[in-house]
């Protein structure tokens, strides 16, 4: 009886354990308005970003501001939590990220160092 | 996603799976609660098919398609399928329900499937609508039939896709009401019941028959592709196609080895489906038909008017979406370069077959689905099971000649693997699928001694 019974309490255990251990840690939760901005920490897929704002419109705006001060290339993406970011790709390490966001700063702009997604 | 939702949901796929029942029932019998069980995953899918291809029929006469309407449908069907089975005298369960062995390596394959299904369940429960052609057209036909009914002239017209039969489209509007509301994030868990329908339906064919070592890893495997992991629950017809299709395959290999009518009875309502639910459907059909023919040669005269009938009651099942189309002025969904265009393509030949091939065996879209099918076709040659072997051999090239008509026959079609922009990924999807059902049964054949029951 024990062998006929032992399959179906490792199928039952599977079953239910995934469950248990997923409830056990709580619900969902949807990502705060923090948890999309991930300061930048190492010399991987940094961007610099000019900003946050809730429509396209306002984004493209500092878009072109920044193109009119000389910043080639910048863009205006989702950053997944709702807003749209002006951002810059490709800024190599954080050394030479910290001498942009100076540069950045003498022509009033304020950019943040960020790990890109 | 709410509780309420989701209740419908799993109503509606009860409902589903009752009418799959007692379609089985009529088609074969069932000789216990155990077997019934055991088929319980195809009987779910032959309810989909079934319900599908109603369902289209309902809308192409300009039935509405309200909660009513789908109460007193599926209610006719199980109905249907229970008179067939009281007149045929199909064997009917019993009263018992006993505990059926199972093996340790069944169980911890299955134990691995539950979680993974869980976990499935769990990422598509509060999946965002952001795949292109789900909001484009798949589901505002879908909220089109929920709202107005039936298939409003011009809005199919105007929306992309309008050849494609509303096979998936009227299950979304099934589901809608089932749910209360267009809840197009709950929508994904269909496609959830979809998947793990198709997973119980070639699990509970072919469990009698091969041992759970063969049986399982080619269907884990397949379930953890990128492919399926990324695309699965998407609100699309791509992949209820390439389950009904394989289904379809699995059952038409089965036929041809053990002749039981049933068998290529249920496989004629799943190509019925299939083609009713993507144009890609009739390609597909065809390549298992024609592989199915080409292998029965010498028994022609017994094997050929059954599997033609099948086709035939298939094809017909169809032929009121081809009418309305014509009527409607609506193109058909035939290929851009036309009968004689592909000579003109001619340039155009092997790249396309160069990217399907790539396609199928691309490691990070398919892992090893398509060599694992290979080595199990050559494992069934050697070990002498021509027919099967051979069978699964053409269904393999048909298919891959077949995707490689897509892209040269559609010159707009860029090659490129991006599913953006071509649709090979989700072509090879059927192959891989359908190779998938076929593998177990391809193994249970090279090694019939030392796996259960044979299949020869």
């Amino acid at each position: 009886m024990s062998r006929r019974l032992l399959p179906w309490i490792v199928l039952v255990v599977f079953a239910l354990g995934y469950p248990l251990v997923v409830l056990g840690g709580g619900g969902p939760r949807f990502p705060s308005r923090g948890d999309c901005v991930r300061p930048a920490t190492s010399d991987q897929n940094i961007e610099a970003v000019f900003g946050r704002f809730g429509t396209t419109a306002v984004a493209e705006s500092m878009q072109r501001r920044a193109a009119r001060s000389g910043f080639k290339n910048v863009q205006v993406e989702s950053d997944g939590c709702g807003l749209f970011k002006v951002t810059l790709h490709g800024i190599p390490s954080l050394e030479v990220g910290r001498e942009f966001i100076a540069e950045a700063q003498r022509v009033g702009f304020h950019p943040m160092l960020e790990q890109a997604p | 996603m709410s509780a309420h939702s989701l209740v419908g949901l799993v109503a509606l796929n009860l409902v589903l799976l009752a009418v799959g029942g007692t379609t089985l029932y009529a088609l074969r019998g069932l000789r216990s609660w155990n077997e019934a069980l055991r088929l319980a995953g195809l009987a779910y899918m032959l309810g989909v098919a079934l319900t599908g291809v109603v369902f289209v029929l309902e809308l192409v006469v300009g039935l509405s398609l309200s909660l009513p309407a789908i109460l007193v449908t599926e209610a006719a069907l199980a109905g249907a399928g229970l008179l067939t089975g009281h007149v045929l005298r199909r064997p009917a369960p019993g009263t018992k329900l006993t505990l059926r062995r199972i093996s340790l390596a069944g169980a911890a394959f299955g134990g691995l499937a539950i979680v993974y299904g869980e976990a499935l369940f769990r990422s598509g429960r509060l999946a965002g609508l952001y795949e292109f052609d789900g909001w484009a057209f798949w589901v505002p036909k879908a909220k089109a039939i929920y709202f107005f009914g039936g298939l409003d002239h011009q809005f199919f017209a105007e929306l992309p896709g309008s050849s494609y039969p509303p096979l998936v489209p009227a299950f979304e509007a099934a589901s809608f009401h089932f749910m209360g509301a267009p809840d197009v994030v709950t929508l994904h868990l269909q496609f959830w019941f979809f998947l793990a329908g198709f997973v119980a339906a070639v699990v509970g064919l072919l469990s009698g028959r091969v041992h759970a070592l063969l049986l399982w890893p080619p269907i884990l495997l397949l379930l953890v592709t990128p492919h399926v992991l990324r695309y699965g629950l998407q609100a699309e017809g791509d992949f209820l196609l390439d389950e009904l299709i394989a289904l379809a395959a699995l059952l038409v290999g089965l036929w041809l080895v053990e002749q039981r009518g049933w068998q290529v009875a249920a496989a004629a309502v799943l190509l019925g489906a299939a083609m009713s639910t993507k144009r890609e459907g009739y390609l597909l059909a065809g390549c298992i038909v024609l592989s199915a023919l080409a292998v029965s040669v010498q028994r022609a005269r017994a094997v050929w008017p059954r599997l033609l009938l099948a086709t035939g009651v298939a094809l017909a099942l169809t032929v009121p979406w081809r009418v309305l189309l014509a009527v409607r002025n609506l193109p058909g969904g035939g290929p851009e370069a036309g009968g004689t265009g592909l000579f003109s393509h001619a340039d155009r030949a092997w790249p396309s077959l160069r990217l399907t091939l790539s396609t199928l065996f691309d490691f990070d879209i398919w892992l090893v689905v398509a060599p694992l099918a290979l080595v199990a076709i050559a494992a069934a040659l050697l070990a002498r099971r021509r027919q099967l072997g051979f069978y699964a051999l053409l269904l393999f090239a048909l298919a891959v000649a077949a995707f490689t008509w897509t892209t040269w026959a559609f010159p707009s079609l860029p090659i490129t693997k991006e599913a953006s922009l071509n649709p090979m990924p989700r072509l090879t999807g059927s192959l891989s699928f359908a190779a998938t059902a076929v593998v177990p049964l391809l193994l249970g054949a090279a090694w019939p001694a030392r796996t259960g029951r044979a299949v020869r």
